[in-house]
């Protein structure tokens, strides 16, 4: 079971001590995962050329949820933590946590308004939500956030009285912004509680808004210019229409139209197991491909977040080969051409402990090894001699 | 062939299964991988347009024979095999080549023979970057700093024919494949013959496809009706 | 963030500053001056439309649509202001070995080619450029005193050292300073504002083939070099250098991308850097167009047609005509006044305007010396078993330094060598063109389909293994400032679409420079044996007889053995309105203001009386912020005696809140 479930089973409460606040961290880290796989299924969907400007909110809300889950592990590491990658959801559908179980599970979806209505659902802001907390007095990942703040000012402050830190985590293990700079914001160090709660100050405005506005606070912490806040954004994509400077989250946006068209995506099958693919050796091996190299994603930023920050720089490619192992699996139709007419294959996100320990050695051996220069060669230029006979 | 002929010639997964089918022994990548650039069916489009649909229904009937046959494209008539390397072009660079003159003349083509980019998807969507391990300028970057890594180890020919055999494994077994009927040198890689390179470009308004190779074909064109 | 107007709204309007030209000289000079609180007017005769992201997508995919790859392909065709496209050259053809034939925007004259391009657009050739900034070795500064050739500077180095940092500031540059010193370009306590850019996997097999090696010069008297690679300074976002001093003393913050919010990261290897960075991780003129303070305005599609003379020996503004539409030259003519006029517009576009407006011309030496940096690209394939990995990165990440000083010079034109990290796309048209090589695709020279050519699985392998070792070496040669090489203007006889007088060009490489490249090809093929690889390298007449595009036959004594040489043009057009202490002989002064209008300046390469071997744009920046001070100065004691109250005070006071 993760950690973010086994939390929102129990009762509304802000982390109490230091090893419940690690455990709030831990799931936080998780939270933000959550949502990484389900943007990417939006976004990798697409057909090549169509939907510029859906795929540039995708992309930079995707950016902005790396740069989540990476403030969340600072944040862990930060109060002598560290994450643990094994933790995370082990497929899709993934309930949302913290939330009103009512809703429907998260599943991955290609582009569509089905994908944008999971996508509204997953940022929407804390004052959208109905308060009728369920009998656990969870509303709200805002309000799961709200908690770990509450906590961490309340357990700092008790510590300060015992002249002591809640803050001894590492700073040289830190993931600074060396590796990670203009990617919706930057990552930054976190040491003390002034740092920690700006985290968690771009983890809440980055995602439903500043203050009840539209606007997330980029200008404010980054020096950036402003944006409008991830659900809002999404809502761009729905309505068609962008937002004007003037309006306000309970109004519809009444600026420029947006190009949507929304038959530009390769429609999948959102319960795809990488099972149902083996019948067809080349998709199943394409599938288990990209598989394994997002288990080496979640163990890189393990490692990363466990002594060795600047490997973070490594996470930058293989993201990148993600997404090119993700838009291959979405162009082939899907092989079981009589069962799923009409559809695409797709990368399923699927994660278990064996696959984690092959991408654990797979990432020891990464970090391990220089790139090698082929030694002299003494026999000179190779093949010039028969080269010349043809010329 | 009226439009509605050439509506009907690309309508439908079967012709396009078709043309995929054929082309994986063209090109060295399999079905899933042709499939993986997105460009399937703007290929055949564009082929169709460039060579006329009836030519290449015809090219990929010839093509389905030799192959079945066990022969590699090098043993087809000369105007088909000029356009099995126009077709393996497109795939290569997602562009449609400027072709030989001579076969340009037997198609009798309505259009320029000039090399163009199918679309501003197929560039990035080109093989030729895949065949070496790269990416293609301007797309799909590999991120900081990859560019001091090793360059990655490729499938061997022989690990490329046994995939596509693998894969073209129909109801009458897999067709062996013919290395010499592809222009095999063997596996020994080394210099590769000046006849195969291309030469400089003499100007940059040259397009790729019309750049002379770096010296002429030693070998004189014997026909290959006769040979066969 | 930078105001848009348009020229019909800044018609009969006067400014403190009018800058002709959006480039990185026009750029840096209207960012300081705006900074100062001065109102400038920037007059961009290009499209705008690339400082927003949607608009610079579609470059990206200009640049994948074309079949040719080259400088200018990412940006669409101006007819109303038409830029030289390397595309407007070809060859003389059989029988023609050093002809060549030319249309566009440049008429040609010479006996021969000027391959050199740029962009009239917004950021100007700055869209396009490599962002490579090495600095100039201080004894570039003065090659006729210590070498008897070429012009010196009225300057040196250290003049320059503070603009020159100042310039990799603002550029946002990346390099390692241990290294640079060493090499004798920056001083002991240098520092980049980030880390170098990782070298490619090709540099580091340089590096282990070829540190410590040694190449006998035979054209410069059989001087040895000792060979070492070095790592390029780039403009390009990397890695913040914690040890970089900034003024509060925080950590150096790369600039992200102009016109998307929060996004421009680390340089990701698009490998596309000529022409266009799809993640503007290259830096950009665009970026400091960000900084324009609300004194600045931009107006694009304003091509300036004359500079207006003013009282005196003074000038008054510019005549300009806006168009609206890129595809047809239909415009109108406006006027706008400044007290001080600056030409920012490229070297050869510089030219034409001082030409037409007959003006700064007293030393009659407004067009002449025109300079590039030739190149000769000499390229080579690597053994099975030492692919290089090209196609990555960069276009050039590292490369050989030593041919570039000293006293080889006297005996022919320094040169130095770049690695190149893009295969044999520049000489052949490769990757693209190793595809039809390989297949035999084309037909021969006689029309006939070929006979062989590899397919499939053979085709792949053959192609994989291959194009991993593909190695091409750039060799920029220095061309020393030659009065023969030069532009003129025919206005009753050459114009333009608009009406405008279009650049003459009549070029030439003199012997000094021919010697040069000789040596070039000489130590080409003594690396290339080095690295054990095979020279591919080919100049002389092709299958169809013709010759290629800039080819010339060589021998520096007549005793060596004649060669056949081809030169490239480097994109780096200087030289046209020198700068020199003495106004019978120069054009600017060491400001780059002109000898004969005290408010007329002309800054960009334009200025420089040699480029040495090192891409121009740093040296040129250092110069533009260097006399965008002077400008400062000069407007200031030009207001000084102004104490009352006016219109212009109370605009001072407004921008100060």
């Amino acid at each position: 079971m993760t950690t973010m479930y086994d939390l929102a089973a129990k009762e509304y409460r802000p982390p109490k001590d230091l090893p419940e606040l690690k455990t709030y961290l831990q799931a936080a880290v998780e939270i933000e995962h959550l949502t990484i796989p389900v943007y990417m299924s939006g976004l990798y969907s697409i057909v090549p050329g169509t939907n510029a400007y859906a795929c540039e909110v995708i992309r930079s809300v995707l950016l902005e949820e790396m740069l989540h889950m990476t403030l969340a592990g600072n944040l862990l590491n930060a109060v002598g933590g560290t994450p643990d990658m094994g933790k995370l959801t082990p497929g899709y559908p993934a309930r949302l946590p913290f939330g009103d179980a009512s809703l429907p599970p998260i599943a991955l979806q290609h582009f569509s308004p089905g994908a944008l209505e999971t996508f509204l659902l997953i940022e929407r802001p804390h004052s959208f939500v109905p308060s009728n907390p369920d009998e656990t007095g969870w509303t709200s990942i805002g309000q799961f956030y709200e908690a770990i703040r509450r906590g961490i000012v309340t357990l700092e402050e008790a510590a300060r009285g015992t002249g002591q830190t809640i803050f001894t985590g590492d700073p040289a293990e830190q993931v600074g912004p060396e590796d990670f700079y203009n990617s919706g914001g930057e990552t930054f160090r976190i040491t003390d509680l002034k740092s920690a709660l700006l985290a968690i100050e771009v983890i809440s405005e980055q995602g439903e808004g500043a203050q009840d506005s539209i606007w997330d606070s980029d200008d404010k912490i980054f020096g950036e210019q402003r944006q409008v806040a991830h659900y809002f954004r999404f809502n761009e994509i729905v309505t068609g229409r962008s937002y004007g400077p003037h309006d306000l989250p309970r109004t519809q946006p009444s600026g420029p139209l947006v190009d949507v068209t929304w038959q530009d995506a390769y429609p999948i099958d959102p319960g795809a197991k990488s099972a149902h693919f083996a019948p067809y050796p080349e998709i199943h091996r394409a599938v288990e491909d990209f598989n394994d190299t997002y288990a080496r994603l979640l163990v890189l930023f393990e490692r990363v977040f466990d002594g060795k920050p600047r490997e973070m720089e490594k996470a930058v490619p293989l993201m990148l080969e993600l997404r090119d192992l993700a838009q291959r699996i979405y162009r082939n139709p899907h092989p079981d051409t009589a069962g799923k007419p009409g559809l695409h294959a797709s990368p399923t996100f699927e994660l278990d402990d064996s696959r984690l320990r092959r991408a654990r050695e797979h990432i020891t051996d990464l970090l391990a090894a220089p790139a090698e220069i082929p030694a002299q060669s003494a026999t000179g230029p190779a093949g010039a001699q028969k080269e010349e006979q043809h010329s | 062939m009226t439009d509605h002929e050439a509506a009907a010639h690309s309508a439908g997964p079967a012709p396009l299964d078709r043309f995929v089918r054929l082309c994986v022994p063209l090109t060295g990548f399999t079905a899933y991988e042709l499939r993986s650039t997105g460009m399937a069916q703007l290929y055949f489009d564009t082929a169709g347009r460039e060579i006329g649909h009836r030519s290449l229904d015809a090219f990929l009937g010839v093509w389905e024979e030799a192959h079945q046959g066990g022969l590699g494209p090098s043993r087809l008539p000369a105007l088909e095999r000029e356009l099995a390397r126009a077709l393996i072009y497109l795939w290569y660079t997602g562009a449609f080549p400027r072709i030989a003159p001579a076969a340009h003349a037997e198609l009798r083509r309505d259009r320029p023979n000039q090399e163009f980019v199918a679309s501003p998807e197929s560039y990035p969507e080109g093989l030729v970057w895949r065949a070496f391990g790269g990416h293609p300028a301007g797309a799909k970057p590999p991120g900081f700093g990859t560019w001091g890594d090793e360059p990655p180890v490729l499938p061997t020919e022989a690990e490329l024919a046994a995939r596509i055999a693998a894969e073209d494994a129909g109801p009458g077994g897999a067709v062996a494949y013919d290395a010499g009927s592809y222009g095999s040198a063997g596996e020994s890689g080394g210099s590769t013959p000046a006849h195969l390179l291309p030469g400089p470009r003499s100007s940059r308004a040259v397009s790729p496809s019309a750049v002379p190779p770096a010296s002429s074909h030693p070998v004189r064109e014997t026909s290959p009706e006769a040979g066969e | 963030m930078s105001v848009h107007t348009t020229g019909a709204a800044v018609d009969g309007r006067h400014y403190d500053a009018i800058v002709v030209g959006s480039g990185w000289a026009g750029s840096l000079v209207a960012r300081h001056l705006g900074r100062k609180n001065w109102r400038v007017l920037v007059l961009e005769a290009g499209n705008g439309g690339t400082d927003n992201w949607v608009d610079y997508q579609d470059s990206v995919r200009t640049f994948s649509s074309a079949v040719a790859k080259v400088p200018n392909s990412a940006y669409r065709p101006n007819r109303a202001a038409p830029s030289p496209d390397v595309l407007d050259l070809s060859p003389g053809g059989p029988g023609n070995p050093d002809g060549y034939r030319a249309t566009g925007h440049f008429l040609q004259t010479g006996p021969l080619p000027y391959g050199t391009d740029y962009l009239r657009a917004l950021g100007g050739a700055g869209m396009h450029w490599l962002g490579a900034v090495p600095r100039m070795f201080p004894e570039d500064f003065s090659t006729r005193t210590a070498y008897h050739y070429g012009l010196d500077w009225p300057l040196g180095a250290a003049d320059l050292e503070q603009h020159l940092r100042d310039a990799e500031h603002l550029l946002g540059t990346a390099g390692e300073s241990r290294e640079q010193h060493r090499l004798g370009t920056v001083p002991a306590d240098h520092e980049y504002p980030m880390e170098q850019i990782p070298p490619s996997y090709q540099d580091k097999v340089f590096h282990k083939k070829l540190d410590t090696r040694t190449v006998v010069d035979k054209v410069a008297g059989n001087r040895e070099y000792r060979l070492q690679v070095y790592g390029l300074p780039q403009a390009r976002n990397s890695t913040p250098n914690a040890a970089y001093p900034t003024a509060d003393g925080s950590t150096y913050k790369p600039r992200g991308a102009v016109g998307v919010p929060n996004f421009g990261e680390r340089c990701v290897g698009n490998a596309s850097c000529v022409p266009v960075c799809p993640v503007q991780a290259k830096s950009s003129p665009l970026r400091l167009q960000q900084d324009f303070t609300g004194t600045v305005e931009i107006a694009t599609r304003c091509v300036v047609s004359r500079v207006l003379p003013g009282r005196g020996n003074t000038v008054r503004g510019v005549e300009f005509r806006e168009y609206g539409d890129p595809a047809t030259p239909a415009s109108r003519a406006y006027r706008a006044e400044a007290d001080v006029v600056v030409l920012a517009a490229h070297a050869i576009e510089n030219a034409v305007l001082l030409l037409a407006s007959h003006m700064a011309n007293s030393s009659g030496n407004v067009g002449k010396h025109l300079m590039d940096h030739p190149t000769l690209l000499a390229w080579a394939e690597t053994p099975p078993e030492m692919p290089v990995g090209p196609y990555r990165g960069p276009g050039h990440t590292s490369g050989l330094e030593c041919f570039r000083t000293a006293e080889g010079r006297r005996q022919r034109a320094p040169f130095r060598v770049e690695i190149g990290n893009w295969g044999w796309g520049w000489a052949t048209g490769a990757p693209m063109s190793s595809v039809s090589g390989m297949l035999g695709l084309g037909g021969d020279s006689d029309g006939e389909v070929n006979p062989d050519g590899r397919y499939g699985p053979a085709l792949r392998s053959a192609l994989g293994s291959h194009l991993n070792r593909q190695v091409q070496l750039q060799i920029a040669v220095e061309q020393h400032a030659d009065p023969a090489n030069r532009v003129t203007i025919d206005p009753s006889r050459h114009r333009d679409a608009m009406g405008n007088p279009r650049p003459i060009i009549h070029y030439d490489l003199a012997k000094h420079v021919r010697d040069g490249m000789y040596a070039a090809r000489l130590a080409a093929l003594e690396i290339f044996k080095l690295l054990g690889a095979t020279d591919r390298s080919s100049y002389g007449a092709q299958a169809d007889g013709s010759y290629p595009l800039g080819h010339y036959r060589h021998s520096p004594d007549g005793v060596l053995e004649e060669l056949d040489l081809v030169y490239h043009g480097a994109g780096h057009g200087a030289g046209t309105h020198v700068m020199g202490a003495e106004r019978a002989t120069s054009v600017v002064d060491t400001y780059q203001r002109t000898h004969d209008h005290p408010n007329l300046f002309a800054v960009g390469c334009g200025s420089m009386p040699s480029v040495g071997t090192s891409n121009p744009t740093l040296t040129m920046a250092a110069l533009a912020l260097r006399s965008a001070e002077r400008i400062h100065r000069d407007l200031a004691e030009l207001h000084q005696p102004v104490t009352v109250a006016g219109p212009r005070a109370a605009r001072t006071q407004e921008v100060a809140q």
